[in-house]
């Protein structure tokens, strides 16, 4: 396998990423609406509402930080470069979303 | 046996640990392999040990951390929707409400143990170690299938 050839199945491989990075904002977005949706009904001033902005502001960090990882590994593999996995990253959104979701139910919990 | 590193600069913690059969399990790998007097800054002192893989492996292997994690959010908002939107004509609602919670606690655990896939394969990759096995595909098609089960139970008896 020559080098471009490499580069090309590189590439297509990271537009993937880009695109998946990009779906998972989405859901983000998506699940906060909803979240939002149902925890404002007291108030779009509570804490109960905030989570559900916290959950749209993920999206909007995981779309940024999508963003910023495809541009910047699309230079490495043009230069040449291994590719190295985004350890700290992966670790946020996992921790993030645990927490998240601990929360949510935390507060479903107490709604019964 | 995890995190084994065969150079001297690298410390590796990972919540699932892969073994010489590729089988993994939950726990907390050795960081005690760090070069003395090195010290590593705190956000890549889980940098995993071994060499980089083919690229195209890191990128599947960060597209399924995502796929999980979305499944993960899919299911707390399914939980949601269920402990909220499926309210019965008349009498309790528990059953919504556990089922909702089934879900959401499945969302729970999904974005927990994700992670610590993604580690436990990643470290697999660098180590050229065949992948470990994943729970999580089987554990969600179980809680789904009951939680599926219950509903349409609960729906035929509330409803005759």
């Amino acid at each position: 396998m020559s080098a471009s050839d490499r580069d090309v199945i590189d590439s297509l491989a990271l537009e993937r990423n880009g695109l998946a990075w990009q779906r998972t904002a989405m859901s983000w977005a998506a699940a906060g609406c909803a979240v939002t949706r149902y925890f404002a009904r007291g108030g779009l001033f509570t804490i109960r509402a905030s989570i559900g902005y916290l959950m749209l502001a993920m999206g909007a960090m995981i779309w940024a930080e999508g963003a910023r990882r495809y541009h910047r590994q699309a230079k490495v593999i043009r230069a040449g470069q291994p590719i190295t996995a985004p350890a700290f990253v992966i670790r946020s959104v996992g921790y993030a979303t645990t927490l998240v979701v601990v929360a949510i139910i935390t507060i479903e919990l107490r709604r019964w | 046996m995890s995190g084994e590193v065969r150079g001297p600069e690298r410390s590796a913690t990972v919540l699932f640990m892969v073994d010489t059969a590729g089988r993994s399990s939950f726990g907390r790998a050795d960081d005690s392999l760090t070069a003395p007097g090195v010290r590593q800054r705190w956000w890549r002192r889980n940098e995993l040990p071994g060499t980089e893989p083919d690229a195209r492996f890191t990128f599947a292997n960060e597209r399924t951390f995502l796929a999980w994690n979305r499944t993960a959010l899919g299911c707390v908002v399914a939980g949601l929707a269920v402990s909220h939107v499926l309210k019965p004509a008349e009498g309790s609602n528990v059953g919504p409400k556990i089922a909702g919670l089934a879900l959401m606690v499945l969302g729970g655990l999904l974005a927990l143990f994700s992670h610590g896939n993604w580690a436990a394969s990643q470290l697999a990759l660098r180590l050229g170690r065949p992948l470990p096995r994943s729970p999580l595909p089987m554990f969600v098609s179980i809680v789904t299938a009951v939680v599926a089960v219950a509903a349409a139970l609960y729906t035929l008896l509330s409803t005759g």
